[in-house]
């Protein structure tokens, strides 16, 4: 049938093109589950105990003065407090010439800033922009769009899609092994795939899609959120403010309005102004679209000026669909789900590459060489580069200038080097396996490294103290380290062993 | 959640088990017409008490999202289960109700 | 045109139809159901614009599928501007609450 023919090229190249770019997102995604987890481990000079004493020993005023004595003429501040994931202060303000976000985060006992790390957020960002800003967030849509392309398209040529449904035959010969993990983890996966696809591209649709404003609201943006979510801007008038109000008084008050619950972000608008504005967001977690009840207070009368009404209609679907994209409610029980989705999204993804590469392999046909190495490049480049990172994060120098700066380089530079040697041997076999064991060993280091240089953060600390949010990350990469030495290991025999397709496609075939 | 996993595990086994190969690998010989029909219709309550365990512990909204996921990963534990150790897919059924029991316990 | 031009440029033709044509198409009906849906005006806007990737999809499935890059082009050009005309005509209408 034609149709089935048309959508199989389109499966083909459509799908290929940007696989490499989608496997970035989805490793990166994966990992950004846990963003705050990786964050904390990669602070080892937040104090233990923080978590006892976070709650009482600073108080708001008192990072509010700290932020202005930094920055006396901020456009505005964004403070921040202690929560269980995160177990210190948060403050930032933007520049008076509305420059890049400067953030600092604060030790919750003493209130001194802590060394500088590019922390779990890293991930974050390299999901959802690749560190490159704009135009990032435009690649990564498109990488998206390309998804739900290839997507619908294998759903229209899979004909044995409840035939071959729990098929899985790991003996068979190479392209029938990775057609069938393909197969597997996209259509088990589908749900998942389908629903972060359609919502990743969801949450950035202003950017993506400004047909509708410009045509209802003739291009006001403000005006159009303002309606949406019932925002409350006030402009300057360029008189100096008068004392400000105590911020911690003002959160009191939101926190009787709000009925007891936590508050998020925390922003103070053009604090020097006679017009300064204090928001409270509350910080809900309890559904997937949780309104942040904003309380816009004045920043010097403490007149309560506006309260923010519940989302409705369209814009509740869509912070409901953002919702869904990041995960933020239903606990670590949502976060390893789509932890495990998100790695099951890898393992489609490189078995669609790895179906690819042993078709030609078989017939012959171009771009072999150079899909391999991208294969290597990046499917085993970028694990063994986060690796490096958390190593960066742990050997460069605490007072380091620019060390979130430093630690970038650290993963940008061992990826560039990964790829390198893959590209240098790229005819040879083995390649998969010898990146297998520097994973193995990497991942296994780690935990070490961890015991020799900051002691207090170690399993042999974290796990005594039930401090499981540490010790599960240095537990995971236990685990990851043993079973990649384990796959390296069985790797010679030949055999495709799909287990856990993401680190078993380290490089090209064997 | 442990217990909403093993009855989504036990009825994505039984659908499985309705399909004559991976009949053929854990018992001897293709399943009978009724006796697939009946898989098929053991899978159904299956999931729907699933589906009510995930709602009761997490009210609609949740329960609904928590059960697609648990049926997903309880459908990429089986057939990973099916590959590698397919002698365990049986007992694992157990296994799980066996541990989600002692949870309710304890 | 696909009759006497290589299979090359077919394709190519397509491809840009997909990329260039899905993604105006998308923008047309956004712009189209942002006008015409009978909600508030927030709501037009925000259940259009997330609708938009549906169409982009859908339109980038047609193309290919299409019996000729040819026809793919036409059919999309074709309803992108009747959705574009039908916007404009509209005029104010669009701006209302």
């Amino acid at each position: 049938m034609n149709l089935r023919r048309a959508m199989a090229g389109l499966h083909t190249w459509g799908g290929l093109l940007p696989s490499w770019l989608l496997f970035v997102i989805f490793f990166a995604g994966s990992l950004a589950c846990f963003d705050k987890e990786l964050e904390r481990w990669m602070r080892p000079d937040l104090p233990v105990a923080a978590e006892a004493t976070a709650a009482s020993s600073l108080s708001l005023d008192q990072v509010r003065d700290w932020l202005l004595s930094k920055a006396p003429d901020a456009h505005a501040l964004y403070i921040h407090g202690p929560a269980p994931r995160q177990p210190f202060w948060w403050a930032g303000y933007v520049p008076a010439d509305e420059g890049e976000f400067q953030s600092f985060a604060l030790d919750p006992v003493s209130g001194a800033p802590l060394q500088e790390t590019v922390g779990g957020a890293f991930f974050f960002s390299l999901h959802y922009d690749l560190n490159a800003g704009t135009p990032g967030l435009y690649i990564v849509g498109m990488a998206a769009m390309f998804m739900l392309v290839a997507l619908v398209s294998g759903i229209i040529i899979h004909r044995r899609i409840f035939k071959d449904f729990f098929t899985l035959r790991p003996g068979a010969n190479g392209q029938r092994a990775w057609l069938d993990a393909h197969n597997l983890f996209g259509v088990t996966g589908l749900p998942f795939h389908l629903m972060i696809a359609y919502t990743g591209l969801a949450i950035f649709v202003s950017l993506y899609m400004p047909a509708g404003v410009q045509t209802a609201y003739r291009g006001d943006a403000m005006a159009f959120y303002g309606d949406a979510m019932s925002l409350f801007h006030r402009e300057e008038t360029h008189r100096p403010a008068a004392p400000a109000a105590s911020l911690d008084a003002l959160l009191a008050d939101a926190q009787t309005r709000w009925g007891g619950a936590q508050p998020g972000w925390i922003s103070v608008e053009h604090p020097a102004d006679e017009a300064a504005v204090v928001e409270f967001r509350r910080e809900g977690r309890t559904r997937v679209s949780d309104y942040q009840w904003t309380l816009a207070y004045d920043a010097a009368s403490g007149e309560l000026l506006h309260e923010q009404t519940p989302y409705a209609g369209g814009y509740y679907v869509y912070t409901w669909l953002s919702g869904l994209h990041m995960a933020q409610f239903g606990g670590h029980f949502v976060r390893f789900c789509y932890l495990l989705l998100g790695l099951a999204g890898c393992a489609m993804l490189v078995g669609g590459l790895r179906v690819w590469v042993s078709k030609r392999e078989a017939r012959g046909g171009r771009g072999l060489v150079l899909v391999r190495a991208l294969n290597g490049a990046v499917v085993g480049g970028l694990p063994l580069a986060s690796l490096a990172l958390l190593y960066g994060n742990r050997l460069l120098p605490a007072q380091l200038v620019h060390r979130g700066r430093a630690e970038t380089l650290v993963f940008f530079g061992a990826w560039a080097l990964v790829a390198a040697w893959v590209v240098w041997r790229r005819h040879r076999l083995g390649n998969d396996r010898r990146m297998l064991a520097l994973g193995s060993l990497l991942a296994l280091g780690l935990p070490l490294l961890n015991l020799l240089l900051t002691p207090g953060n170690s399993l042999l600390a974290s796990l005594p103290r039930g401090d499981w949010a540490l010790a599960a990350i240095d537990l995971a990469l236990l685990v990851v380290g043993l079973a990649c030495g384990l796959l390296a290991r069985r790797r010679p025999a030949a055999v495709p062993a799909p287990r856990r397709a993401r680190r078993d496609a380290l490089g090209e075939g064997a | 959640m442990l217990t909403a996993f093993a009855f989504a595990y036990l009825a994505v086994l039984a659908l499985c088990l309705a399909m004559n190969r991976h009949h053929k690998a854990l018992f001897t010989g293709e399943p009978s017409p009724l006796r697939r029909q009946l898989l098929r219709l053991v899978a159904l309550p299956l999931m729907a008490l699933s589906l009510a365990l995930c709602i009761r512990d997490a009210d609609v909204e949740l329960g609904i999202l928590f059960w697609l996921a648990l049926l997903m990963l309880a459908t990429l534990a089986l057939v990973l289960t099916l590959a590698w150790r397919q002698r365990w897919a049986m007992p694992l059924a157990g296994l799980l109700l066996v541990s989600s029991a002692l949870t309710h316990l304890g | 045109m696909s009759q006497n031009s290589s299979p090359a440029w077919g394709t190519a033709s397509r491809v840009s139809a997909a990329v260039l044509g899905g993604y105006g198409l998308s923008y047309a009906s956004t712009a189209f159901l942002s006008t015409f849906l009978p909600m508030a005006r927030a709501d037009r806007v925000a259940v259009a614009s997330l609708l938009c990737f549906a169409v982009y999809t859908a339109a980038v499935i047609y193309v290919f599928a299409a019996r000729s890059a040819a026809r793919a082009w036409i059919v999309l050009l074709g309803m992108g501007i009747l959705l574009g005309l039908a916007t404009w005509l509209a005029g104010d209408y669009a701006v209302r609450p």
